[in-house]
């Protein structure tokens, strides 16, 4: 199985692929540099890079788009060497002793990794860029700057994505950048449209962000949300969500009418050539909801866009848009409709950021009072 | 739901402590089974011959002292058990040593061959080559076996002989930092290390643990990490007997340095009681509880107020050390009636702690009480840290620090942080934390 993968997630790839006996192939490093050789024709099953870049092989229909599938986020953080105290770079001013106390700062390429083009703002909003310059340490990649860490003794401080770090024997993570100059990057995997092994690449696209691999997920450093196209027996849950969620805003379900898509989700959405997503929470449970479903060869909708209350305010909302406008663009459709109600204010908001505007619609929904639509 | 799980994971640790010890010779024998469907007939026919009775024996008297079971997984003698199983005789080869039974009646001694202690795996091996094994299945390998699916848990415990245990793949447990497989059936004690099997007689896991509780729910180890530890067995350096403990020593330290890292990316959110906030783990494996005193029948002198975040981690040393868990607790103590003196007095007794154990394995507690501020914008603290090392096992450490607010007479939060088998910097680290996180909500 031929990779071309941000660094960030070698080592889970390892230990999954190891576990199904796949051998791996290509390329891991900066997403920057794996992105440019996508982009140049090398061969590639799976890309796992960010997921703003996974978002754009979608639309541009360089990727399966039903395969694509979040990993988790990962945070850039700190690193020592292993036995070494762990320093306090829990706000800005212990962060910058922190690293005037180092006598080396290792971290990865500055202009093409995720961490390294970070880290370099980090020591700029610091104001100690200059002071540390002849410390820097700077690597292709983030395992190579780790690796480079754990060799070279002395009193080291490093600063890469947190799966890297974790990979790496020899060093350990001190924690995540504190608030304020912190980064947290999904990564997103997908099978690439000229996969020679498209099902069996799929296959492991859905091992690598199944729920089997969660525990290795976050071993392997990543956390938070992860969006996915739902299972075949996920539509009771699904059911569930859109119900408590309507009920947060006083709107009722409706089975008969408005509703019954969610009574056979892979019918109405992926069998028809839409698509129906889940974001699943740490804890193995769903969280949110997006669909997109075909009315002609044209036009599509935007439907059941649901977040549930406790895991709203970390961009999910923005994260499920961003997938189903791709994922629109890659099947080539050419307008994206939606119905809404007033009360759902975050959710209008998020959809006017994204360019939606209103329409007049002859039917509306019983619960829904506005329309928007979106040219792609 | 949360709570359906808390509960679960609650019998789930306390489980863990019951399983873990092997079956004494002398325990009241398990129920009988309940009557076998042709598939668990097939699956016992095919399964009798391949497993194994493991016991340990005292050297000097020749006398058994614990029993497990274990199951043939080469064709040259290689068996799978539970470290947990062979932990006397790894930690201790001079009293004790290892013998097994096999189906045939023939016993001989084993061989310890390779331990993975986080896991709660060990491969050991017969002295004959010619009885069938058991192989793996490759869908739960692979991670693809359905929830739902037919399976069988087997062992050889006590004299009872053979027993079969019918129930279901439930997938792995949610709130888990090692993977474990949810089962659902009646796994007994002394099942320990034995297979659990498909219809086919493909093994999917390793008996580890059981719910307490009337509800049929078990816990297994998933299968891939027996075929690694196997190739470790093969591949990798042997183990010396005489440095087994070193061994099991490097595996903790091992475990806990993952374990705090993944701590530290899963990051901390923070937990309101009364006008305090204190620091909790935000890492998808904790469980929390709230606790009250509200609901006590004689009206308390000081109200109070508490949540307790555990992690659902247990790693079975020795029978008297469990260890890898750690918990966040804060306790929120409002004055009823007590005047600030008595309050004070109060307080300071919970502060104390409980008195440690007298477990020969872990130094006396050592303890060190301090007046700290963190910052001249937060309540000034007392804090008392005490510390048992472990003997066998350099730089590992049970860690208790405790903090209690000094800021108000007649209102408090006391906070706990408790963290076992865990490196000098590892608990400096978070400790430090956690004191600065206990702040003023208002």
């Amino acid at each position: 199985m031929k990779f071309l993968s941000g660094g960030a997630a070698q080592g889970l790839v390892g230990a999954v692929a190891r576990a199904a006996k796949v051998e791996v192939e290509g390329h891991f490093g900066a997403v920057g540099a794996m992105l440019d050789k996508f982009k140049a024709g090398e061969p590639c099953d799976i890309a796992i890079l960010t997921n703003a870049q996974v978002a754009d092989l979608t639309a541009k229909a360089l990727v399966i788009p039903e395969t694509s599938a979040d990993l988790g986020s990962v945070p850039t953080a700190v690193a020592v060497l292993e036995g070494a105290e762990l320093p306090d770079v829990s706000n800005e001013s212990a962060l910058r002793a922190a690293m005037l106390a180092a006598d080396g700062i290792y971290f990865p390429d500055p202009a093409r990794a995720t961490a390294g083009i970070h880290f370099a703002k980090v020591l700029e909003q610091l104001g100690i860029r200059a002071q540390v310059e002849s410390r820097l340490r700077i690597h292709p990649n983030g395992a190579t700057a780790m690796k480079a860490m754990a060799e070279a003794g002395g009193n080291p401080i490093g600063c890469t994505q947190a799966t890297e770090i974790l990979a790496t024997p020899g060093v350990r993570l001190v924690q995540p950048l504190p608030h304020g100059f912190d980064l947290e990057t999904v990564y997103t995997a997908a099978v690439a449209a000229g996969s020679s092994q498209a099902k069996s690449a799929a296959q492991f696209v859905a091992r690598l962000a199944g729920e089997e691999a969660r525990a290795a997920r976050i071993k392997a450093g990543f956390r938070g949300f992860a969006i996915r196209a739902a299972h075949a027996g996920e539509a009771g849950d699904v059911r569930e969500l859109v119900h408590q969620v309507l009920g947060e805003y006083g709107l009722s379900a409706d089975p008969q009418g408005v509703d019954a898509d969610l009574e056979n989700i892979d019918a109405e959405y992926a069998e028809r050539g839409g698509f129906f997503d889940v974001a699943i929470g740490p804890d193995g449970e769903i969280a949110g909801c997006c669909g997109i479903y075909p009315l002609d060869a044209q036009t599509c909708e935007l439907r059941k866009m649901y977040v549930l209350r406790d895991a709203r305010g970390y961009g999910l909302g923005g994260r499920l848009l961003r997938r189903a406008l791709a994922f629109a663009r890659g099947r080539g459709f050419k307008r994206v409709e939606l119905e809404t109600a007033s009360v759902l204010k975050e959710a209008i908001a998020l959809y006017a950021g994204a360019g939606f505007e209103p329409i007049r619609r002859a039917h509306l929904a019983e619960r829904c009072d506005q329309a928007f639509a979106l040219t792609l | 739901m949360t709570s359906r799980f808390a509960l679960l994971l609650a019998t789930a640790l306390v489980a863990g402590l019951v399983l873990a010890q092997p079956q004494q010779p002398e325990a009241e024998p398990a129920a009988p089974a309940a009557p076998m469907s042709s598939a668990a007939e097939r699956v016992y026919e095919l399964a009798r011959p391949r497993i194994l009775q493991i016991r340990t024996l005292l050297q000097a008297a020749g006398r058994q002292t614990t029993i497990g079971s274990g199951f043939l997984a080469t064709a040259d003698g290689f068996a799978i058990t539970n470290y947990h199983v062979v932990s006397q005789f790894a930690l201790d080869p001079r009293t004790y040593r290892l013998e097994y039974l096999a189906p045939d009646g023939a016993r001989g001694p084993l061989q310890l061959l390779a331990i993975d202690v986080p896991h709660d795996l060990a491969v050991v091996k017969i002295d004959r080559a010619d009885l069938p094994y058991f192989t793996f299945d490759t869908r739960a390998l692979g991670g693809r076996l359905p929830k739902g699916e037919r399976i069988y848990a087997m062992g050889n415990p006590l004299d009872l002989g053979f027993t079969i245990v019918e129930g279901t793949y439930n997938g792995l447990v949610d709130k888990s930092y090692d993977e474990r497989i949810h089962f659902s059936g009646a796994i007994n004690p002394g099942m320990s290390g034995g297979p659990v099997a498909g219809n086919d007689g493909r093994v999917v896991g390793i008996n580890v643990a059981k719910s307490l509780g009337g509800e049929s729910v078990g816990f297994l180890v998933p299968a891939k990490f027996a075929a690694t530890l196997i190739e470790r067995a093969r591949k990798g350096p042997p183990l010396v007997i005489d440095k087994a403990r070193e061994e099991v020593g490097r595996q903790l330290d091992q475990w806990q340095a993952g374990f705090f890292d993944a701590l530290r990316t899963q990051g901390f959110r923070n937990t309101l009681l009364g006008p305090y906030r204190g620091l909790e783990s935000a890492a998808p494996w904790m469980s929390c509880w709230a606790n009250t005193n509200a609901d006590q029948v004689q009206k308390p002198r000081a109200s109070m107020s508490g949540t307790r975040c555990s992690s659902a981690t247990g790693i079975f040393v020795s029978d008297r050390i469990l260890t890898g868990r750690i918990d966040f607790s804060y306790s929120y103590f409002k004055s009823q009636d007590l005047n600030a003196f008595q309050f004070a007095r109060e307080l300071s007794q919970r502060a104390r702690g409980s008195a440690a154990d007298g477990d020969k394995r872990l130094t006396e507690q050592e303890c060190r009480d301090d007046f700290v501020t963190t910052a001249a914008n937060r309540p000034p603290l007392r804090a008392t840290w005490c510390m048992r090392a472990y003997r066998e096992f350099e730089g590992l450490y049970n860690v208790t620090l405790m903090a209690l607010t000094q800021d108000r007479d007649r209102e408090a939060l006391l906070g706990q942080l408790t963290m076992q088998g865990v490196s000098h910097a590892n608990a400096v680290s978070l400790g430090r934390r956690f004191l600065e996180a206990i702040e003023w909500a208002r």
